[in-house]
């Protein structure tokens, strides 16, 4: 049966074997493999699990099985990459070898459970030790490991436990445990492995402080390595000397690599690279002074003091170390380094001076200032060495002084160190330095412990350079505003004036801060009254060279305006009327002009022609500046306008007046403006002024479209429905009557109107329609009063006129009694003309009703004239060929009738007057009643320079 | 190791036929003491009546307080003769050690040495005197023990005293039965010689002894096995091959012999010729495993129901085909045991007697007798019952034992090829069967194998075939 051991053998020969196609080789051994196991567990099975033998051979089986199958996944494992690896479950790669582990373990404990006594069971302990050692299960493998090495009959698989269990040990730096498992295989060993085994013994024995005992052992394994042992004399060679030092016996380690023909300063570096690494610095220390001082090859003494910097550097003897780093830098400025020498300095030199900026960064030292500044000093001498020793890297280092600096709470020097770094590092194109120092410049100016006195002188240089690295930021664009502040303030207008322009190629869309940069400059320029440059940023805003808002354009062309007007406005303020008429002909005349301007101009030469009489150019600049004006304008010029316009108005430019009436009314057609209506009844009213019917209907026809409200149409049309009953066009004259009388309340105003149409009826025979207008007009009347509308005078006046008539045919009655006798007859007579009388005082009441100071005035009249001629018939009157006396009692008593009937003609007389006088009532009848002459003539007063007017003023 | 053997003593038969009268009266007159007893046996058996007095003499042997008188020994003995030692064997050892017969104590013997107790049974074998007629076997069975003791060399003295002896008596002797008997003690005594010359690992001494045996003998076949075995620990193992295919000799069908397929397997992998020892291993799984286990349901399933054995046995003797083919391998080969055939060879003799009893006047002593003999013949027939059950069992234990042994020829051949592709290339195979190869003593004759088997040149073969190790 092959055991165990064999087939450690075997798995040795396996790399000498024949160079077949090691997958093959594998495949086939795995597939004879499997064919044992299947034959031993039937066997196993055959046997009841009876004979150990045959259970040990499976568990055999099943590592030599689990031994191939971790060849493989170890050689899988290893073919991956190693940064790929990290990142791997390492456990994964190994499952199927470890379940074959288990496995043969599994086979092994039954039988060391089960057959304590087997005759192989040393061996089965040493396999089970050996698969939990691969299994990773240490304590485990340690038992069986003991246990073997107790029971193994073969001395040398005893050894060879004694030696896994003395690694273990050593592994747990348990040295004391370890040495007599290496002593005992050792004294029973000679086999290769010897020497190895040696030196793990002898360190086990420096560890325990038994330095004689390691040292002896130590010079034995050198003696032996090479031939049939495994040669350790690289490891003997290389440790060996820490035996000496720590043994005290230094004189004898520089023997014994003397006599190797060994450069003990090597050796000794290495140990004091490893005594540092112990922490043992004196000891290091001293060694490394010892080699400073008697080495005198160069290339020797620069490892001498490398080490120094590297003991230096671990023990943070940061004096020392600044001073060997800047011997070893002014040595290597002399005569260059090697690569690795260098490399080695620049990165303690880098490091060092890393690591101080870093405690600076941290509140450590802020509270000791005096410590701060000493090792911001220290920090910067790094970083002037680190400089020195790579030139390409000088701008990065200058920067880090910076840094330091900074940290250090000294912001002006560092400030220096970045424009310093920012400048050199431009020269050299290296856009990180650059962008990184103006960092820190930026925090320098912008740390409020640092003067703003001083901290404003650098605003310039600052922002400046930190535009060249960054053009486009957010940040950026505020460093631009504070560089243009910063050199506008410094009157450095040339240079605001190129931020500008910078600013505004690399934030083309922010109008605002162009703007504002924009408005300074511009300001600046007005101020100055250099208008040229003025008028240039003005040209290059239009071109789109700089991006504004509307509302600043705005107030840009009313500043263009505002400049173009400033002149002329002075004049004017002066009462230099001619002078600023002139320049507002100029402005209108001028190309750059702006249209604001224009119409600026065009209103005021309006107003100035208007204030010199001059109606026609006032007309014509009206009409200029109304084209020109935008609806807002208009509406808010509406009022003067209009004023200009009843000015010409008044000086009989009744089309003119008319037209600017009408050209507002258009403009503000769609606007909302109280002018709107003005201008509208204006428009119509002029018109029918002017007698231009026509205009004054186009007029009306927009109404609707300009939305003029319901009641200023009725007005404007009541109006015009007088015009059309002048001129005769009955038939729009209808048309707009039907308009009126769709709202009820313009039905009182249609009453006299009507009364034209209905004559005209009258004149033309159609009584049928006459009447129907005639019922119409009463309708309307009584309507209106029952509704307590207003009723027009005219109106009244007509209506009361209807009622005279009656009355007057009544007075005709009464006028046309002739008085006689006899006496009966005339008492009868008496009587009706006193009822008649009754009648017509009550009909005369019911006119004054109406409210129609004509009425009144013609029913007073009336009853007046009634009672008077009536009074004047009957004190005239004597009964015919009666007595004197019968006449005389007659005509007193008729007396009485007569003298209270003229009583009262006289007081209604009185009463008239009065309500003439006191209602300004204008009759016809006023002079008869008030002068109370028959005959009045006609007189013409007039006035020098006065002119005749119809009822429109009309010449 | 050592095979039963069959032990029958020579005796002058001194018959006197009128006996049988004689013990009727005895018997008839109701009197039935001691001596009585004692005369009714002796009469019975020299009236040729040993099967039905079986049940009389045992009891008779185990009612005396004393021991057998010479006359009533010499009686026994005689019975002994025709019965075999088997009726006795079931006595008890204290009533056994009654008889001073030295068969008896021959039987005595054997059952200390089966109960591991052998230098007892040599001091009971020791006290038989030379002249015994049963020497022949009780000397063989002093070699055996001395053999069990561990000391070959007595035993081989023992041996050359067994065959000596045998010789002798041969001379002495006109049966052929016996005759036959004594020649066949004195081959196993050959056998016994070269074994012990085996267990002294004088392998060529072995060899040759194993050579003394004639071809003929009814051992012989059996002793070819050990002499393939004996080659083997010789390295000579083109001879082991050869020995062992004379098994597949038409003249060997009765030998149903796993173990010979074991050591075949061992030769070929000896000489390095894995696939043929893979080859005889997977074959014997192939063809015996299931086979086997049908065996082993079939024992389990008839327990020990010896009548079953027993008529399975007959019937397999009067040509009905056994259940399973494997039983009627081993039946063949138990059919050719000297064991069996003594043990048939008394039940035949006991169905004789019966047949002889049945046809005599019908007495008190007749009806007890054939009472008797009823009795016996059951027994003989459960005797050979459980002699052909225990037979299946052993040859299924052997099968075990070699299913065990082909696992580890099969295991060595796979680690053997697995140590080849561990180490190096393989070896390529070469030209098989080669005359060089051969190694040959003077007693053996080179015979070039043709396939066909001569009974003379049985146990000659040799292979030629050149080992690739």
């Amino acid at each position: 049966m092959l055991n165990f051991i064999s087939l450690i053998v075997l798995f040795i020969n396996i790399a000498f074997a024949e160079r077949l196609n090691l997958d093959q080789r594998r495949s086939k051994i795995i597939s004879i493999v499997d064919e044992e196991l299947a034959e031993v567990t039937r066997l196993a099975r055959q046997q009841n699990q009876k004979v150990p033998d045959t259970l040990f051979r499976i568990s055999e089986l099943y590592l030599e099985k689990a031994r191939i199958y971790r060849e493989t996944e170890n050689e899988k494992y290893l073919s991956i990459k190693p940064e790929a690896r990290t990142t791997l479950n390492k456990k994964d790669f190994f499952k199927y070898s470890e379940k074959l582990f288990l496995e043969a373990n599994e086979s092994a404990l039954l039988v060391a459970k089960k057959f304590p006594n087997y005759k192989e069971i040393g061996d089965v302990y040493y396999i089970l030790a050996f698969n939990y050692k691969e299994l990773g299960n240490d304590e485990l493998a340690k038992k069986y490991f003991k246990l073997a090495s107790g029971k193994v009959k073969d001395p040398q698989i005893a050894n060879k436990s004694k030696v896994a269990l003395a690694d273990y040990y050593l592994n747990e730096k348990n040295y004391q445990e370890a040495i007599p498992y290496y002593e005992s295989s050792l004294k029973n060993m000679d086999d290769k492995w010897w020497t190895k085994d040696a030196f793990n013994l002898a360190w086990c024995y420096y560890r325990v402080k038994s330095f004689n005992s390691a040292i002896n052992l130590m010079k034995d394994v050198h003696k032996k390595s090479g031939g049939k042992f495994v040669d350790m004399r690289g490891q003997v060679e290389r440790d060996i000397g820490i035996f000496y030092v720590d043994a005290n016996r230094i004189g004898e380690g520089i023997d014994f690599f003397e006599k190797l023909g060994i450069n003990y300063t090597d050796q000794f570096i290495q140990i004091s690279t490893k005594l540092t690494s112990q922490g043992r610095f004196d000891l290091a220390d001293s060694l490394l002074k010892r080699l400073h001082s008697i080495e005198k090859n160069k290339t020797k003494k620069i490892q001498v003091l490398l080490a120094e910097l590297y003991l230096y550097d671990k023990f943070n003897k940061e004096d020392e170390h600044i001073l060997v780093s800047t011997e070893l830098v002014d040595s290597h400025l002399k005569s260059p380094f090697e690569k690795s020498d260098l490399e080695k300095l620049i990165y303690q030199v880098n490091k060092k001076a890393a690591e101080i900026q870093k405690t600076l960064a941290s509140d450590i030292y802020k509270s000791v200032p005096k410590i701060q500044k000493k090792k911001a000093k220290l920090a910067m001498a790094y970083f002037e060495l680190s400089g020195k020793l790579d030139p390409d890297q000088r701008s990065e280092k200058i920067f880090f002084q910076g840094e330091t600096a900074f940290v250090a709470g000294n912001f002006e020097d560092a400030l220096k160190y970045y424009l310093k770094a920012f400048d050199s590092a431009r020269s050299g194109q290296q856009s990180e330095v650059m962008k990184k120092s103006s960092e820190g410049m930026l925090a320098c100016i912008g740390n409020p412990d640092f003067p703003q006195s001083t901290v404003s002188r650098y605003y310039i240089p600052v922002y400046s350079r930190y535009l060249l690295v960054d053009s486009r930021s957010q940040r950026a664009s505020s460093i631009y505003i504070k560089l243009f502040n910063s050199q506008f303030d410094a009157k450095d207008i040339s240079g605001a004036e190129e931020t500008l322009i910078s600013f505004a190629k690399s934030f083309p869309s922010e109008s605002l801060n162009q703007e504002g940069m924009l408005a300074k400059i511009m300001e600046h320029f007005r101020k100055l009254k250099d208008y040229d440059n003025v008028k240039k940023y003005v040209r290059k805003i239009n071109s789109g060279e700089f991006k504004v808002s509307t509302k600043y354009a705005d107030a840009l062309k009313v500043l263009q305006t505002k400049i173009q007007i400033e002149g002329v406005q002075k004049s004017l303020e002066k009462g230099e009327k001619d002078i600023a008429l002139k320049g507002y002909h100029q402005i209108y005349a001028s190309n750059e002009t702006t249209p604001k301007a224009k119409v600026n101009a065009a209103y005021n030469l309006a107003t100035l022609y208007f204030e010199k009489g001059d109606t026609e150019n006032c007309y014509k600049w009206i009409q200029t500046a109304l084209k020109e004006m935008d609806h807002p304008e208009v509406v808010r010029f509406a009022d003067s306008i209009l004023s200009m316009a009843a000015g010409l108005f008044l000086k009989q430019k009744f089309f003119e007046s008319s037209d600017i009436s009408f050209s507002v009314l258009t403009k503000l057609c769609r606007e909302n403006s109280s002018n709107k209506d003005i201008a509208f009844k204006n428009a119509v009213f002029i018109s029918l002024a002017n007698e231009d019917l026509d205009k004054a209907l186009e007029v009306k026809n927009t109404a609707k479209l300009c939305s003029i409200p319901e009641s200023v149409v009725s007005e404007v049309s009541v109006e015009i429905l007088k015009e059309l009953s002048l001129t005769k066009r009955w038939e729009v004259f209808q048309e707009t009557i039907k308009e009126l009388e769709v709202n009820s309340r313009n039905h009182p105003k249609l009453i006299s109107p009507l009364e034209d149409l209905r004559k005209e009826l009258v004149l033309i025979g159609d009584s049928d329609e006459a009447m129907k207008i005639f019922n119409k007009q009463n309708n309307f009347y009584e309507t209106a009063r029952s509704q307590k509308l207003d009723i027009p005078v005219d109106a009244l006046d007509l209506i009361a006129e209807r009622m005279i008539q009656m009355a007057r045919d009544k007075k005709k009655k009464i006028d046309s009694i002739q008085l006689m006798f006899p006496e009966e007859n005339f008492n009868n007579q008496m009587r009706n003309v006193l009822q008649m009388m009754d009648q017509l005082a009550s009909d005369i009441n019911q006119i004054q009703k109406i409210g129609s100071g004509k009425g009144v005035v013609q029913g007073y009249k009336l009853i007046i004239d009634t009672y008077e001629g009536f009074s004047e018939k009957l004190k005239n009157f004597s009964p015919p060929d009666k007595q004197s006396d019968y006449v005389e009692s007659f005509k007193k008593a008729m007396a009485d009738i007569y003298v209270p009937l003229l009583d009262n003609a006289k007081k209604q007389r009185s009463e008239i007057r009065k309500l003439i006088l006191e209602n300004k009532i204008l009759s016809p009848l006023n002079s008869e009643i008030l002068i109370h002459q028959t005959v009045i003539p006609q007189q013409y007063i007039m006035t020098k320079g006065s002119v005749l007017m119809d009822r429109g003023g009309k010449r | 190791m050592f095979s039963k053997i069959l032990l029958v003593s020579l005796f002058f038969i001194k018959t006197s036929w009128a006996s049988y009268e004689a013990a009727d009266r005895v018997y008839g007159s109701g009197s039935f003491s001691y001596s009585d007893n004692r005369r009714l046996l002796i009469e019975l058996i020299n009236s040729g009546y040993y099967f039905s007095i079986i049940p009389w003499m045992k009891e008779h042997i185990v009612k005396t307080n004393r021991g057998l008188d010479k006359e009533l020994e010499e009686a026994l003995d005689l019975m002994i003769y025709h019965t075999g030692v088997k009726p006795f064997e079931s006595l008890p050892d204290e009533i056994l050690k009654k008889s001073r017969s030295g068969n008896v104590r021959y039987i005595l013997a054997k059952r200390l040495l089966k109960n591991n107790k052998s230098q007892e049974a040599i001091e009971e074998l020791n006290q038989i005197s030379g002249d015994h007629p049963s020497f022949p076997f009780i000397s063989n069975l002093k070699a055996v023990i001395y053999s069990e003791l561990g000391d070959p060399k007595e035993a081989i003295n023992q041996f050359r005293d067994c065959i000596r002896s045998s010789d002798q008596r041969i001379k002495k002797t006109d049966s052929m039965v016996l005759k036959n008997q004594l020649q066949t003690n004195k081959d196993y005594c050959l056998a016994g010689i070269a074994r012990s010359f085996f267990a002294l690992k004088d392998f060529e001494k072995a060899e040759l002894s194993y050579l003394d045996i004639p071809k003929e003998s009814f051992v012989w076949p059996e002793i070819l096995f050990e002499e393939a075995w004996n080659s083997y620990y010789q390295k000579n193992y083109n001879r082991t091959l050869g020995k062992l295919v004379s098994y597949k000799a038409p003249v060997f069908d009765f030998i149903f012999k796993p173990e010979a397929e074991v050591l075949k397997g061992l030769s070929y992998l000896k000489m390095c010729l894995y696939d043929d020892a893979r080859k005889i291993s997977d074959d014997f799984y192939n063809e015996l495993l299931n086979p086997s286990r049908d065996l082993r349901s079939f024992l389990i399933k008839r327990g020990k129901d010896y009548k079953y054995f027993y008529e399975l046995m007959s019937d397999f003797e009067d040509q009905k085909a056994p259940p399973l083919p494997i039983i009627e391998n081993i039946l063949k080969s138990v059919s050719k045991d000297a064991a069996y055939i003594e043990m048939k060879s008394a039940l035949l003799m006991s169905i004789e007697e019966y047949k002889k009893l049945e046809k005599l006047r019908e007495s008190r002593m007749n009806i007890d007798l054939v009472k008797n003999i009823r009795t016996v013949v059951d027994e003989y027939r459960t005797m050979i019952g459980a002699y052909v059950r225990s037979s299946l069992v052993s040859k299924y234990s052997v099968l075990y034992s070699a299913f065990q042994d082909m696992s580890y020829i099969k295991l060595e051949v796979l680690a053997q090829r697995k140590e080849k592709l561990y180490q190096s290339d393989f070896i390529p195979n070469k030209k098989r069967g080669d005359v060089q190869y051969i190694e040959r003593n003077d007693k053996q004759y080179f015979w070039i194998f043709n396939g066909e088997f001569w009974a003379d040149e049985l146990g000659d073969y040799v292979f030629a075939l050149r080992s690739e190790c």
